[in-house]
């Protein structure tokens, strides 16, 4: 469904991601792991066309997505829950959902989406009318996650759901992809959190410093050498454990 | 005697701060959804001046229609000023954006002022009156004309509020002057936003043009005055509040004619930057605080 072919991005003169290359098929639940900095965030960036690629392919069910803008990548069913959730702030609940279906000009459609998201999350439901600015920050990472969900979306990209988040909630975000990619939604998941998100997602890639140094099968990559050194601490490595355990 | 000079101050005041209020909102769109500071706004007014009067006088359309008239072409002027002089800065860079356009809507405004000085003449164009005779309200006689400016101001600003507040375009406006990247990845272009934000903030300015033209006749330097007016009242209110500026523009409209009844002429605009100064000294960043982020 997407693929990646030796992709080098980065900004300005900041090259950032080395011939990274992946793929995730259709409705596979896929995991891109690891450390800060290593550019979890820029080829999600790039894959949106909100980073330019300098070198590289991207493809969407067969089709080059290089120098498309952003809200063409949107309008053919890529969506992304941005690490820093790029919410309308000053709006209503509601207008951010609304704007999720910006893309839809179906009003049905638009109609029976807003029921999903609500009966997804009906903390959202009970603030329509509130400004985002009000949210908490577990409610935001809903509305984020409920405006993708709302041009019904055929691959998603989910950025960090984890982050700044409590361990019950997260487990909350995840058990919620879970559901979506079990109804049809593919899904590429970025995360820090190593042994929690190899939980969820069957496959993943671990970039660091910008080059995909390790992937496979979840259950082997748990069982795999450098991950248990570097990420899941069962002894010291030479990178710094980043992992967020919960 | 004095209560009546007060009362005609105010009334006067009322009806060039519906005026206002349209340049300001113009303004404030701008800038919220482009970070453009636009100092050609007031020749914008200046061409909506020019389309009443070839509307009427030399078309010979009815003032509705006339005013109609001026909404598209000052639409379709400012669809084109963005396309030809913001959208390729915007591709080549945002980098110095503010500083960068800034300039250009400088560049331009010397440039409308001059082409029109060439093209229409060095004279003012003015009609008597778009509809005749006075309405006498509580001792003081207003012109019709001045009551439908206002009308014309109060129908139009109501309808752009619906307009951004209910359709799916306006929310997308809203959306790009909130957050870029969000707009972005629900699939908003913004380049046909930016464009239809320019459009619309220039026809606003070419209404309040078209229906003040019985007032002020057009002329190449009609909008200089009117464009400084206008930032007056988005300095006072604070960057970036549509809201704000609707109070903002009566305040300053309801001042600058205090200032011409009971203090003088020339005096307008001394007292208002005045009177903004001492409020800005209070609270700085205007009345409302300012919605603009401060990124860029
Ligand atoms: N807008 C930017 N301009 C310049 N450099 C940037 C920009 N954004 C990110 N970088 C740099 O690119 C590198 C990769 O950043 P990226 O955000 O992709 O990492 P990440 O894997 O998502 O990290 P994290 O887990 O902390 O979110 C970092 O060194 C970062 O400093
Ligand atoms: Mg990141």
């Amino acid at each position: 469904m997407l693929e990646i072919r030796d992709l080098n991005a980065g900004y300005g003169h900041l090259q950032v991601l080395w011939d990274v290359s992946l793929k995730v098929d259709k409705g596979e639940f896929v995991a891109l792991l690891g450390p800060n900095g290593a550019g979890k965030t820029t080829t999600l960036q790039a894959i949106m066309g909100l980073v330019p690629l300098s070198s590289g392919t991207i493809l969407f069910q067969g089709k080059s997505l290089s120098a498309s803008p952003t809200h063409v990548v949107t309008g053919l069913g890529i969506s992304l829950v941005p690490q820093d959730l790029s919410l309308f702030v000053n709006m209503s609940v509601r207008d951010n959902l609304l704007l999720g279906a910006y893309t839809v000009r179906d009003k049905r459609r638009v109609k029976r989406s807003m029921q999903a998201v609500m009966d997804l999350f009906p903390v959202l439901a009970a603030r329509q009318r509130q400004m985002v600015g009000t949210l908490s920050g577990g409610e935001r990472q809903m509305l984020a996650l409920g405006r993708c969900l709302m041009s019904e979306p055929s691959m998603l990209l989910v950025d960090e759901p984890s982050l700044g988040l409590a361990p019950k909630l997260v487990i909350a975000v995840l058990d919620t992809l879970k559901r979506l990619n079990q109804q049809g939604a593919t899904i590429l998941l970025v995360e820090q959190n190593v042994k929690t998100t190899l939980r969820y997602a069957s496959r993943a890639y671990v970039l660091e410093q910008g080059y995909v140094t390790l992937q496979g099968d979840s259950d082997d990559l748990l069982r795999h050498e450098h991950i248990q050194h570097s990420y899941l601490g069962t002894s010291r490595g030479l990178v710094p454990d980043t992992s967020k355990e919960i | 005697m004095q209560t009546d000079v007060l009362l005609s101050a105010v009334s006067v005041g009322v009806i060039r701060g519906g005026m206002y209020a349209l340049m300001a909102i113009g303004l404030t769109l701008i800038l919220g959804v482009m970070h453009v500071y636009n100092f050609a706004h007031g020749d914008l007014y200046m061409l909506g001046a020019y389309w009443g009067y070839f509307a009427t006088v030399t078309f010979g359309f009815p003032p509705l229609l006339a005013f109609v008239f001026a909404a598209l072409v000052g639409f379709i002027v400012g669809a084109v000023i963005d396309k030809v002089l913001l959208h390729p800065l915007r591709q080549r860079s945002r980098e110095e954006w503010v500083l960068n356009t800034f300039l250009v809507m400088a560049g331009l405004s010397f440039v409308i002022q001059n082409v029109v000085r060439l093209v229409f003449g060095n004279k003012f164009r003015g009609i008597a009156s778009y509809f005749e005779g006075t309405v006498q309200f509580l001792n003081v006689s207003v012109s019709v004309d001045r009551l439908v400016a206002l009308l014309v101001a109060g129908v139009v600003i109501i309808a752009l509020w619906q307009f951004m507040a209910r359709t799916s375009t306006g929310r997308a406006i809203r959306a790009v002057a909130d957050d870029e990247k969000g707009a972005k990845l629900v699939g908003i272009n913004l380049n046909n936003i930016h464009t239809l934000t320019f459009a619309l903030s220039s026809m606003l300015a070419a209404i309040a043009g078209a229906t003040m033209l019985s007032i002020n006749p057009a002329f190449p330097a009609t909008g200089t005055r009117v464009n400084a007016a206008s930032w007056y009242v988005v300095m006072l209110v604070g960057l970036g509040n549509v809201g704000g500026s609707i109070i903002g523009a009566f305040i300053i409209g309801i001042l600058e004619s205090l200032a011409f009844f009971l203090v003088g002429e020339g005096w307008p605009e001394v007292i208002n930057l005045l009177v903004i100064a001492l409020i800005l000294v209070v609270k700085p960043n205007g009345l409302f605080g300012s919605q603009v982020k401060s990124r860029i």
